[in-house]
């Protein structure tokens, strides 16, 4: 990740994190985890999405960014790679 | 390898669930909660509980789009009132996470109960005193919606506290058969414990029968789950 990453990585996690939790939607992506063992989730991972996070986790290693981390994720990609971040459809200071 | 890392893992192994989480949904944000719906619509299906079991059970969301999880937590009024209509005229699905006691609290002392259980309200919002989803609209929700625990009390609750346990997440089991008149299959725990954390909490889990188990980073189907996608746990 270079610095203008990094730098943007930042930006969002404030920006997120400055948001008012309890009256806001708050996209994430949830591991799917079947503990019954005899069924799997069989479609095809997606690595892009992997990837993206594995460079977050190596800029901000702290266990207690993880949360933040996928959130931010989430944000940049629940619309798809086309799609505006979500929560630029609702962020007041945005629409003004 | 840090949690992220591990997390990263598992997202290229398989896709994760988008899920897009609620809480308050206050009617003067209602234009916002429309975009955001909207946008999912146009990219998601809607999920059920028949649905999430069919996806873990073959692996594959039906009908070939990505299923998204709109999960409206603590059991707001405001949940029915406001989000309940711009869901339906956007054709999702949303999972109500109610705390039954709160549901079951009389409208006067809702707002103390909420005080003492970090659930946060919206100023002004109910002259009746009423900020709760009641059992009526519960039942009403139970209808095309998904009605799901999450814990009795809303109370943090210690790990080697058996009682407390049982209470919170058994106890709102019995409530929601009660009510509804069948259990619920999802359950979301206060402070994101995941399956295999604590075992008087599986054990809790396993007798009150949920299936589904969220928690921060994962989404569980628990180990005692029937195997039929239409099956309803009795």
């Amino acid at each position: 990740m270079d610095r203008h990453d990094a730098a943007a990585l930042a930006a969002d996690m404030a920006r997120l994190g400055a948001r008012p939790y309890s009256e806001v939607g708050v996209p994430m992506f949830l591991v799917a985890e079947d503990l019954r063992g005899d069924l799997a989730v069989k479609d095809e991972g997606e690595p892009k999405l992997a990837a993206a996070l594995r460079d977050m986790a190596v800029e901000r290693p702290e266990p207690a960014d993880t949360a933040r981390l996928i959130e931010v994720l989430a944000d940049r990609h629940i619309l798809g790679a086309d799609g505006p971040a979500f929560t630029r459809l609702s962020d007041e200071e945005v629409r003004r | 390898m840090s949690l992220a890392s591990q997390i990263a893992d598992s997202f290229a192994a398989a896709p994760p669930i988008r899920v897009v989480n609620y809480h308050n949904t206050p009617a003067y944000r209602a234009d916002d909660y429309d975009r955001e719906l909207a946008a999912l619509a146009e990219r998601y299906a809607p999920v059920t509980e028949d649905d999430l079991a069919a996806f873990f059970a073959s692996g594959h969301w039906a009908g070939g789009r990505p299923g998204v999880i709109v999960a409206l937590y603590n059991g707001y009024r405001n949940n029915h009132d406001v989000m309940r209509p711009l869901l339906e005229r956007h054709g999702l699905v949303g999972w109500f996470f109610a705390v039954t006691g709160w549901t079951s609290c009389p409208p006067d002392d809702q707002r103390a109960f909420a005080a003492r259980r970090t659930l946060a309200l919206v100023p002004g919002e109910y002259a009746d005193g009423r900020h709760a989803l009641s059992w009526d609209e519960l039942k009403s929700l139970d209808q095309g919606h998904v009605v799901a625990s999450h814990t009795r009390n809303h109370a943090r609750i210690a790990a080697d506290d058996a009682d407390g346990q049982q209470a919170e997440i058994v106890g709102a089991q019995d409530d929601f058969r009660e009510h509804l008149g069948h259990p619920v299959r999802s359950f979301a725990w206060l402070l994101s414990g995941t399956w295999g954390h604590s075992a008087p909490t599986d054990a809790c889990l396993e007798r009150a029968g949920y299936e589904f188990l969220f928690s921060d980073f994962k989404l569980q189907r628990l180990p005692h789950a029937r195997s039929s996608a239409n099956e309803k746990i009795i």
